[in-house]
């Protein structure tokens, strides 16, 4: 168990204890309401801290570290698993002293003498031993199916959980309609949540603790019933014989006696941890035979055996008992594995890596235009009509100039040029561009030199805007009234309204045949 | 200039071709501007690929080419190439506002960035696309072709292909709009082949990417069955009114149990998907989804009862030999179109396709309270077709969300074909489904473990459809 690497952290005590586990619940329980991506980071930095190798029950040692960790870093304002220590030691208390008071009252009333008829050994040994007989007949059976992995008592225990979580609503429920605060309220179902988490995920540990809880409930018992009897037998004198419809043999009375002296007849033998034969006859109680000699010896013969059977038939087992659940559970604790489901979460965000693909803050905006440059119908054209050599290899020629006399009304002749520079006129002119690219900035520049150019002469530049050309494969040659290409679409000629507006160059005037249909949208 | 030991990759190309929108994608990361105006990304961004804080990747969106052709000019007659015409060029134009764009899109590869050329295919290749190509073959540094198609058109792509030949060794298409995980993986498979002594680090950051893709499909999977181990028990309680008609009293009792019990669930969906959103990471992307998709339907719809969960046959089929449970409900379901306590609920229950609905959507019952008066109790659902439902929907959501790329602002998701996923797979699974489903909404002990199988299983189902 105890391999730990040499450099190890882990320092802390690695063991787990109940208290632990509802602290556990009680942090994940907290957990669920925050944000993952946190947790993550939290948890991956606790899972480094701890830094242990490859080691026998890896999960379980992890996690009591985690617990450690998370108690350091964010103590709870109310510890629940104090409350659960607080709440056990009350209710050992608590049973031990009931167990002790019937013990008491039971033993008191089996012993009640008043000098007439001697104390009924059959009637104490059937209150005090009888029922301890039979619950340990019962626990042996539960111990054996338990080897066998069968938890019988964790199915006994099932309803009083049950009723404990239904008392525990109902109480708060009912409160919830008198003085408790709404948070009150609220803080209970945590809790009640917690109690059921509890309940599910550690059923053999707790159904053990609640059989250990029992246990010192008949130990108070069987205390109880030996000091009873010892005090009475100090300060009184009783006279002890037995009496029963059953049976009046005296040879059965102490066949009986001597199996159950058992246990103790290789100490004290008959006569002493037992009454013999003859002493059981003689101590018979007889109907209608007042007036016997209590005082003959005989008759003081029995209380070592009735005490002896209330030590070694209620109380050794219940203290066996106990240690027994005591041991089971440094036992079931040390065998935790939390693998269950809701112990997935834990684990996967300890061994979660931090990545991130994302991009870093910028600030930076995009650029907006004030101006605004109208967009223009194509109207009557003047002469000069130039055009890109470039473009011209998109646009069948014949098409271009059809489609143009065809929307303008005027025939004019298009002027292919190498570049934008090439472009000289002293009058107004028109230039074909490709509109359905965006406007670059050298293209601006370019258009801005040939219009302040022509400003001087009092002349305007007359941008004509083409859409996107239909693909090699599909030419309209046939069809001449067709426009080249696709129209341009109304975002395409805001994009080159917007961006002509930045130039400030009031004799740039647009044209473009948009799309009816795209006027408005936004691509 | 900083002296980075990763990978540092530009993303490089004529403006508005989809770069910005390809690194978005790329990365998960809706907070890139993307946008139909040329030249809205004027700066470098970057995109450190982060593995628990070491950085393992860079990539850097710029600003599109303002100035090709001049600059090429300029460049040709420096008469130098690599290293030298770069700081020449930077040196020459850093000054001048109208190369602004063109000096910062050069700067990672001053800063030995490797890059990537973006352009749309869709389109014609035109003077100044030959002229960014050449630049980029003067400065010579590692580079790769990517090839985003804004279009459907592939008329222009040989053309395109042709030109790249001439200046890139590597190419391949990644349409950001469109991609999903598998997509972006080969990608940044590609880019091991620009710069061999890069394949290690790239391979970090692709099993990060990959390690995290699976991790969040796990947290999905836990997210559903979280969501179906609290919706699946889930009993509402409703006070019978105590005046007036005491049938017609427990009538309306029952009515506004079952319509709180189906109000709760709708919103805890909206809990799930939320957190499903928030895990893939989409801020923006609200899944606007088109009229007749079931996702558009409210949970407790008549058509996605129709459209979703399992079929009549596959549900006698799976549900077979489950125990009498299921069997007397199926039998209530298959024969009952009363139109019972769903249809007072809202739903309108005509026609006999919906079989399904039967009267019995959850258990309704009436107790008599202590202290005198009555309360109904509605739920849980012993349905065996809601489980199906609500799971079906829940990955038909996870399913649009995971796989919708983040370059893609648009949002209008199509019609989703084959809408139900339970549907289409195997009846062994489908009755594994049922069955983890009916342990589950039973809620005894072994509903732990039966959590853990079926996070197993839906995380499996959910890496076929991702
Ligand atoms: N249909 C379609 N549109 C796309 C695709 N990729 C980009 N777009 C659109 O193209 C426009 C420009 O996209 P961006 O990503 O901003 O382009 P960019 O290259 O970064 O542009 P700048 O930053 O201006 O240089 C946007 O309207 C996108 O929606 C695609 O694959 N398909
Ligand atoms: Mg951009």
């Amino acid at each position: 168990m105890k391999q730990f690497q040499d450099d190890t952290p882990l320092a802390v005590d690695d063991r787990w204890s109940l208290a632990d586990l509802v602290r556990f619940e009680q942090y994940r329980l907290q957990d669920q309401q925050q944000d993952e991506e946190q947790l993550a980071l939290r948890d991956r930095q606790i899972f480094q801290a701890a830094a242990i190798g490859a080691s026998p029950n890896l999960r379980s040692r992890l996690y009591r570290f985690w617990l450690a960790k998370r108690s350091e870093q964010q103590p709870q304002s109310s510890d629940a698993g104090q409350l659960l220590q607080h709440s056990l030691s009350l209710s050992a208390l608590l049973m031990l002293l009931v167990g002790f008071a019937s013990g008491v009252g039971l033993a008191s009333s089996a012993m009640v003498y008043d000098g007439s008829v001697p104390v009924n050994v059959a009637l104490f040994l059937a209150l005090l031993v009888l029922p301890q007989l039979l619950l340990l007949f019962l626990l042996v059976i539960t111990l054996t199916f338990s080897l066998v992995g069968k938890q019988l008592f964790a199915s006994w225990y099932q309803p009083f959980t049950s009723m404990a979580q239904w008392l525990w609503n109902r109480f708060w429920k009912s409160g919830a309609r008198q003085q408790f605060s709404r948070e009150q309220v609220d803080d209970a179902r945590i809790r009640g949540q917690l109690l059921n988490q509890l309940a599910q995920r550690y059923k053999p540990l707790f159904a053990n603790r609640a059989m250990r809880l029992f246990q010192v409930m008949g130990i108070g018992f069987n205390l109880g019933a030996l000091l009873c009897v010892l005090v009475l037998l100090a300060v009184t004198d009783r006279a002890f014989g037995w009496q029963s419809s059953l049976t009046t043999s005296a040879e059965t009375v102490h066949g009986l006696v001597s199996t159950l002296a058992l246990p103790w007849s290789w100490l004290w033998g008959e006569g002493t941890g037992w009454p013999s034969l003859q002493q059981i006859l003689n101590t018979q109680i007889r109907l209608g035979q007042g007036g016997q000699d209590f005082a003959a010896a005989d008759f003081r013969v029995w209380w070592p055996f009735m005490l002896l059977c209330v030590l070694v038939y209620g109380l050794l087992p219940r203290l066996l008992v106990w240690a027994i659940t005591w041991l089971r559970e440094g036992r079931l604790l040390d065998a935790l594995t939390f693998d269950g489901y809701h112990d997935q979460a834990l684990w996967r965000r300890m061994h979660s890596v931090a990545f991130s693909s994302q991009s870093l803050p910028s600030d930076h905006q995009g650029e907006a235009a004030t101006v605004q440059t109208p967009l223009q119908q194509i109207s009557a054209s003047e002469s000069h009509l130039f055009v890109l050599a470039d473009t011209l290899k998109r646009y069948p020629t014949a098409g271009l100039q059809a489609w143009l006399s065809q929307s303008t009304g005027a025939v004019s002749e298009v002027q292919p040029i190498e570049r934008l520079a090439d472009l000289a006129s002293n009058h107004s002119c028109w230039l074909i561009l490709e509109g359905w690219q965006p406007p670059i900035e050298e293209t601006l520049q370019q258009l801005k030199q040939l219009a302040d150019g022509l400003i001087r002469q009092q002349a305007d530049l007359h941008l004509l805007l083409l859409g996107k050309p239909l693909p090699p494969g599909s030419d309209s040659d046939g069809n001449t009234s067709e426009r080249p290409g696709k129209p341009l679409s109304a975002r395409q000629a805001e994009v080159w309204r917007k961006k002509l507006d930045l130039l400030q160059c009031a004799n740039i005037l647009l044209h473009a045949d948009v799309d009816a249909a795209t006027a408005g949208e936004h691509l | 200039m900083s002296h980075r030991n990763h990978p540092l990759i530009a993303v490089i190309g004529h403006p508005n071709e989809g770069k910005s929108s390809v690194l978005s994608t790329l990365t998960e990361d809706d907070s890139v501007v993307v946008n139909d105006y040329p030249g809205e990304t004027t700066h470098c961004q970057y995109f450190p690929v982060e593995i628990n804080g070491e950085v393992v990747l860079e990539l850097v969106d710029t600003p599109g080419f303002q100035n090709p052709q001049r600059i090429l000019e300029w460049m040709r007659a420096t008469g130098k190439t690599d290293d030298a015409l770069l700081q020449a060029f930077l040196q020459q134009f850093s000054s001048q506002p109208e190369y602004h764009h063109d000096c910062e899109l050069m700067q990672p590869l001053a800063q030995g960035a490797a890059l990537i050329f973006v352009v749309d295919c869709s389109r014609p290749l035109l003077a100044v696309d030959e002229a960014e190509m050449e630049i980029l073959r003067l400065i010579n540094k590692p580079r790769m072709a990517v090839i985003n198609f804004k279009d459907q058109d592939r008329d222009y792509l040989p053309q395109w292909e042709q030109a790249f030949r001439r200046h890139f060794n590597v190419i391949r298409e990644f349409n950001a709009h469109q991609a999903r995980f598998p997509e972006r993986l080969a990608l940044l498979e590609t880019l091991k082949a620009i710069q061999q002594s890069w394949e290690p680090m790239i391979d970090r950051a692709i099993t990060a990417f990959e390690w995290n893709w699976q991790n969040r499909r796990e947290q999905v999977a836990e997210l559903i069955v979280d969501y179906l181990s609290w919706a699946l028990p889930l009993t509402v309680e409703q006070a019978v009114g105590r005046d007036g008609d005491k049938a017609s009293a427990e009538k309306d009792a029952a009515k506004q149990g079952l319509e709180q019990y189906q109000r709760l669930i709708s919103e805890r969906e909206i809990k799930l998907f939320e957190g499903i959103r928030k895990l893939y990471l989409h801020n923006l992307f609200d899944l606007r989804l088109a009229q007749h998709s079931v996702l558009k339907e409210d949970l407790f719809s008549e058509s996605t009862w129709q459209v979703l969960g399992l079929t009549q046959t596959q549900m006698v089929l799976a549900a077979a030999g489950m125990g009498a449970g299921v069997g007397v409900t199926l039998e209530a379901a298959f024969g009952g179109l009363s139109a019972g306590l769903f249809a007072t609920a809202g739903a309108i229950i005509g026609g006999g396709s919906v079989w399904f609905l039967g009267d019995e959507l959850a258990k309704i019952r009436i107790k008599k309270l202590p202290l005198g008066g009555s309360k109904v109790i509605v739920g849980p659902s012993k349905n065996p077709q809601f489980p199906v439902v609500l799971l079906d929907r829940a990955i038909l959501y996870y399913r649009e969300i995971a796989n919708h790329a983040h370059g893609n602002r648009g949002g209008e998701v199509q019609n989703i074909k084959d809408q139900s996923v339970l549907r289409h797979i195997e009846s062994a699974e489908q009755k594994q489904f049922l069955k983890l489903a009916k342990t589950i909404a039973e809620n005894k002990s072994d509903a732990d473990s039966a959590r853990q199988q079926l996070a197993e299983l839906l995380t499996a189902t959910l890496g076929t459809i991702s």
